[in-house]
């Protein structure tokens, strides 16, 4: 059994929050749970999807309450989802703004310098 | 009487004596005179006229007796003599005072006769006169003799009323008491001040009275030139009389009383012997005058004092003693119990607190790295609490040069030697201190302060007693130390001891640095850190924080190999202890090397607090850390060996399953339970042509890299037979050569099938293995035992080996195993296999992945002693997706897996994919979620198949319904399948069904 894990890495303006393998509702709670205790509300917040292999509704509702914390903070959320990804098509099929959501961590980061 | 009346010198007396009447009339012995009953003077004679100084004339006729008289006299005559007179026609011996010519007195006695004539009217007054001037004169000698006798009865009196009241004075202040006060009264002086030579005698100190105000007057050399100290130099009375007499020798003392309006001051010695012990000084205003008498009085005054104080002085000295000695041993015996320093100096301030007149005690500790206040009494928590941060301020204390302490009577006197304590606020500035150093020979333990808020003068005898006191407290900390040094050499050497023996019980290097850190965090060090080097990189294998806190900042912060610090680079290049020069987070970091075969290995960093590690500590760390160094370096061989075979082994198990469709391998293998060496077992599988696989599993005799090699050889031999032999049966006669002629493998157990993929035909054959399980989709299932024959190159074993033959069905699963899975002490090998059997037929429709290891926790525990070795086949696409999963989130992915690889035979668009597995987790999630709240061991099926171009999905499970509005999440699972689904329908019955279509792209149908 494969756990789904989180990095947290600092970068310049904030976090990035690297998620790894499948993100459903057996370990979502756990993800979002270190996600809090490692970044602040107040840095950028860069969810990064790029390795995730499956993301079911209970990830969403983690990536949500995640864009939701940072705005509440008045932070930027990216989150990063390649191309043609199963992780995009779930984040689409849930309707997320598409501004939230970059194709690569450069593209993330790029948009974190900007502001 | 007045025989005693001496005669009067007459002039006329040379004369030839007349002894007419009329001479004797005018020259009598006493004065004859006649009057008028009015008193008007008739008739007067010589010798009156003489004492009084009048001539005739101005008498006779002009003045009445009367007149003559005091004016106290003339009263008496209208009240008494004259009424007397006329009553009794005589009156004898009346006292009265004549007044002469020239204004002075004559005392006399009269005698006065009324004549009378016949009709008894009264006619003439005779009266004779007596100079009673010598009998007054004595009368007044008598009086004054009985004032005198009475004055100095009343002396005699005070002396000893106050000779009676020094007498019960047990202290030099009831001695003082009755000098001021009483004797003040006694002499009738308006104030009075003692003094009393300081215990040295070369100070004269005010005791009691007055608020002198010259400081002269407070305390003055005994040579001072005052009229107190001189009092007591030439051990006499000084008498100041007049402002006048005084202004001359003591200016000073003149403008005093010029100031204070005293008249005389009297400064009496208070003398033993020849001896002054100090002076009492009455002062007088102008209302009573000091005589010879007083003098005397206040000289016997000052003797008696004298002799009352000396009296109290050794009764206070003998009591002080007495208290001392009763001190002492109160604090000795107290002293005797504690064990550590910081009881010692707690016990030591309780004691003198309760038992020494001292406002505040403070007990200093040398500590390793400078003071400690380790107990203090009458210290504000202010001061404490500074003190407890940091008592750097009392280290001038700590390292006082004079090891017999040190005693100043004012506080201005300490200000240059402790300036810390001057910088105190007002309230808690010291005021006399004694300054007392803690020693055991030239070693500081630390200071003893003890304070009183005012001046006080430190006798040399209490200089002594508190000596003593510090001593007593000096030998405790020795004592205490002494006893703390063998118990912390004795625990340190346990501790090494016990770790060593910790460590050795871990098999290997990342177990045994873990057991290091986790031991020596916190009972030695706050964080601690073991860092190896490898290829001349510095890693870290095992690190401790004492505060989650700084772990979870640690974790988030640059790694701290990044920076190793200058004392981790000393410690290796140096392989001495080094101690960081500043502290991080308040932690002073101390490296200690780790050797190895005579090289340092890596370093033990260990952050030991903000203070620096004294030698003492530093030694016992090297110590620790040799051993630890020796213990790490076990582990290491005791890895690399072990490191060495798993290598080997993993290599060789590892290796891509062949991808392709129409199979699923999974495999699962686990070590035995920790601490045992690698074990034989392996499996393989790998293409024998474009539709054959082969499957192998097999266990190789004993443990260890020597089992792992043989294991390799025997796995590699059985590749490349395969590429050459026909059949299973023929392989095994080949391996079995093989096996004989290199004795690698002797005695190994193999099983070896080959799977036709396009027809599902297994053929297989046994060498001593158990044989292999077949499961059918239903949940059927059978042990293959056919094609049996013995283990590899087994001497007793029968030379021909057999094969057989079994179809698979689509869906079906074939099962691998090792003895590991199925020997268990104390049950029968055929039980065993019957409960695999059992529990691989309940999981036929679970997910491949997870069954494996599912199967391997149902069947042994975690600390099996044996390897187990896990292969499973799949074989063929399912026409129709059929799982079950337990109603557990952690599922949901083996799920997935495997529908997702279904998914991959059907030819579908990326979305529809993507849609189709999302779809099939939320519906088994909401299924696993809300069928089974509260029943885990629950199932979910899920079932998909695809007919005329469309999609269903059915998702069941038999749990207890609850109402979806109860969560809202549950809506946003189910609004994503109604928005991905073309239908979508809730079937609630016993349990619920959730059945799910959608129609497939044109393209993707065809």
């Amino acid at each position: 059994m494969t756990m789904a894990q989180v990095t947290v890495l600092v970068v310049p303006g904030g976090y990035v929050a690297k998620l790894d393998g499948d993100v459903d509702i057996a370990v979502a709670d756990r993800i979002e749970t270190e996600i809090l205790r490692q970044t602040e509300a107040t840095a950028a917040l860069i969810v990064d999807l790029a390795t995730v292999s499956f993301l079911d509704s209970a990830g969403v509702r983690l990536i949500d309450r995640l864009v939701g914390r940072q705005e509440k903070g008045g932070a930027l959320a990216r989150i990063v989802a390649p191309q043609g990804s199963s992780t995009l098509f779930t984040l689409q099929v849930c309707g997320f703004r598409p501004e939230l959501l970059v194709a690569t961590r450069q593209a993330a980061m790029a948009s974190v310098a900007q502001r | 009487m007045i025989a005693d009346v001496p005669d009067e010198p007459d002039e006329q007396l040379t004369e030839p004596v007349d002894d007419s009447a009329e001479e004797l009339y005018e020259h009598a012995p006493c004065g004859y005179l006649s009057t008028r009953p009015d008193g008007t003077i008739v008739k007067i004679n010589r010798t009156l006229l003489d004492w009084l100084g009048y001539d005739r004339d101005e008498i006779v006729g002009r003045r009445t007796f009367q007149s003559l008289l005091s004016v106290g006299g003339r009263i008496y005559y209208e009240t008494h003599y004259s009424p007397l007179l006329t009553m009794q026609g005589a009156v004898r011996e009346i006292a009265v005072e004549l007044i002469r010519h020239d204004g002075s007195r004559l005392p006399a006695l009269v005698n006065s006769v009324l004549r009378v004539d016949a009709s008894g009217a009264p006619v003439t007054i005779r009266t004779t006169v007596f100079d009673a001037t010598s009998r007054r004169a004595y009368e007044r000698e008598l009086l004054a003799a009985r004032r005198t006798a009475e004055r100095s009865e009343e002396r005699l009196a005070v002396l000893q009323q106050l000779v009676s009241d020094f007498t019960p004075a047990a202290t030099s202040m009831d001695v003082s008491e009755v000098l001021v006060d009483k004797a003040r009264r006694a002499v009738r002086a308006v104030a009075s001040t003692l003094w009393l030579l300081a215990e040295d005698g070369s100070t004269l100190v005010r005791i009691a009275g007055g608020t002198p105000p010259h400081p002269l007057l407070l305390r003055a050399p005994r040579d001072a030139a005052m009229p107190h100290t001189q009092a007591v130099r030439r051990n006499e009375i000084v008498l100041l009389g007049s402002v006048e007499a005084t202004r001359q020798q003591y200016p000073l003392i003149a403008e005093l009383m010029v100031g204070a309006a005293r008249e005389a001051v009297v400064f009496v010695p208070l003398s033993v012997g020849q001896q002054a012990l100090g002076a009492v000084s009455f002062s007088f205003d102008q209302t009573h005058a000091i005589d010879d008498d007083d003098l005397q009085l206040l000289r016997t005054l000052g003797r008696q004092a004298g002799q009352a104080l000396q009296r109290a002085a050794l009764f206070e000295a003998e009591s002080r003693l007495r208290h001392r000695a009763e001190t002492l041993q109160l604090i000795t015996g107290a002293l005797a119990a504690p064990l550590d320093a910081a009881q010692v100096a707690r016990v030591a301030v309780d004691r003198i607190a309760a038992t020494l007149h001292f406002e505040r005690i403070v007990f200093v500790l040398a500590g390793a790295v400078g003071p400690v206040v380790a107990a203090a009494s009458g210290v504000s928590p202010a001061v404490l609490g500074s003190w407890r941060r940091d008592a750097g301020d009392l280290a001038p204390a700590l390292s006082w040069p004079a090891s017999n302490g040190a005693f100043f009577d004012l506080p201005e006197e300490h200000g240059a030697a402790l300036p810390g304590l001057v910088d105190l606020p007002p309230e808690d500035r010291f005021g006399a201190l004694a300054v007392l150093p803690l020693r055991s020979g030239t070693r500081s333990l630390g200071v003893l302060l003890l304070d009183r808020p005012a001046e006080h003068s430190f006798a040399a005898e209490e200089r002594d007693f508190l000596r003593t006191v510090a001593a007593q407290c000096a030998q405790a900390l020795e004592r205490v130390r002494l006893h703390a040094e063998a118990l912390e050499r004795q625990q340190r050497a346990e501790f090494i001891a016990a770790l060593s023996r910790r460590m050795d019980e871990a098999p290997g290097l990342r177990q045994r640095a873990d057991r290091l850190v986790a031991r020596l965090v916190p009972a030695i060090a706050e964080r601690a850190r073991v860092a190896l080097l490898a290829d001349r990189q510095l890693v870290t294998v095992s690190t401790s924080t004492m505060s989650h806190a700084v772990e979870a900042a640690a974790t988030t912060r640059a790694d701290p190999d990044d920076q190793p610090g200058e004392h981790v680079a000393l410690a290796l290049s140096e392989g001495t202890p080094q101690v960081a020069a500043s502290a991080t987070d308040e932690i002073t970091e101390t490296a200690l090397p780790l050797r190895a075969r005579g090289r340092v290995v890596g370093v033990l960093v260990l952050g030991l607090g903000r203070s620096r590690p004294d030698r003492d500590l530093l030694g016992f760390l090297t110590e620790l850390a040799e051993a630890a160094g020796l213990a790490l370096e076990n582990g290491r061989l005791y890895d690399q060996e072990r490191e060495n075979g798993h290598l080997l082994q993993r290599g060789l198990l590892a290796g891509e399953p062949p991808r392709d469709p129409r199979v699923a391998v999974t495999s699962y293998y686990r070590p035995a339970g920790e601490d045992l060496e690698v074990g034989g077992d392996w499996y393989d599988v790998f293409p024998v042509g474009p539709d054959k696989i082969a499957v192998v599993i097999g266990d190789v005799v004993g443990r260890g890299i020597a089992a792992a090699s043989a294991m390799g050889q025997v796995r590699s031999a059985i590749r490349a037979l395969a590429a050459t032999e026909p059949a299973p049966a023929s392989l095994l006669q080949r391996l079995d050569r093989f096996v004989d002629r290199f004795e690698a493998g002797r005695m190994a157990t193999v099983a070896y099938g080959e799977l036709d993929l396009s027809t599902g035909r297994l053929r297989y054959s046994c060498a001593g293995h158990l044989p292999p399980l077949l499961i059918e989709p239903d949940g059927s299932k059978r042990f293959l035992w056919g094609g049996r024959s013995a283990p590899l190159a087994a001497f007793a074993g029968m030379k021909a080996r057999t094969e057989d033959e079994v179809q698979l069905s689509p869906g079906s699963r074939l099962l691998l195993y090792t003895d590991g899975l199925v020997e268990r002490r104390g049950r029968g090998l055929d039980l065993e296999m019957a409960r695999l059997a059992e529990e691989a037929g309940r999981r036929s429709r679970a997910p491949q992945g997870g069954l494996l290891s599912d199967l391997a926790e149902t069947m042994v525990d975690v600390q099996h002693r044996d390897d187990v070795c896990l292969l499973c086949v799949g074989f063929g696409v399912e026409p129709q997706f059929e799982r079950e999963i337990a109603a557990d989130m952690t599922r949901l992915k083996n799920l997935r897996d495997d529908f997702r690889a279904w998914l991959a035979t059907l030819a579908l668009s990326a979305d529809e994919r993507d849609a189709l597995l999302l779809v099939c987790s939320e519906a088994a999630a909401n299924a696993v979620e809300h069928g089974y709240r509260d029943d885990r061991i629950g199932v979910v099926s899920v079932r998909a198949r695809v007919a005329d171009g469309v999609v269903e999905l059915i998702v069941r499970d038999r749990g207890s319904w609850r109402s979806p509005a109860a969560t809202t999440d549950r809506g946003r699972g189910l609004a994503l399948m109604k928005a991905l689904m073309d239908g979508v329908s809730v079937e609630r019955g016993v349990g619920t069904v959730v059945t799910m279509r959608r129609r497939l792209t044109s393209e993707a149908v065809a």
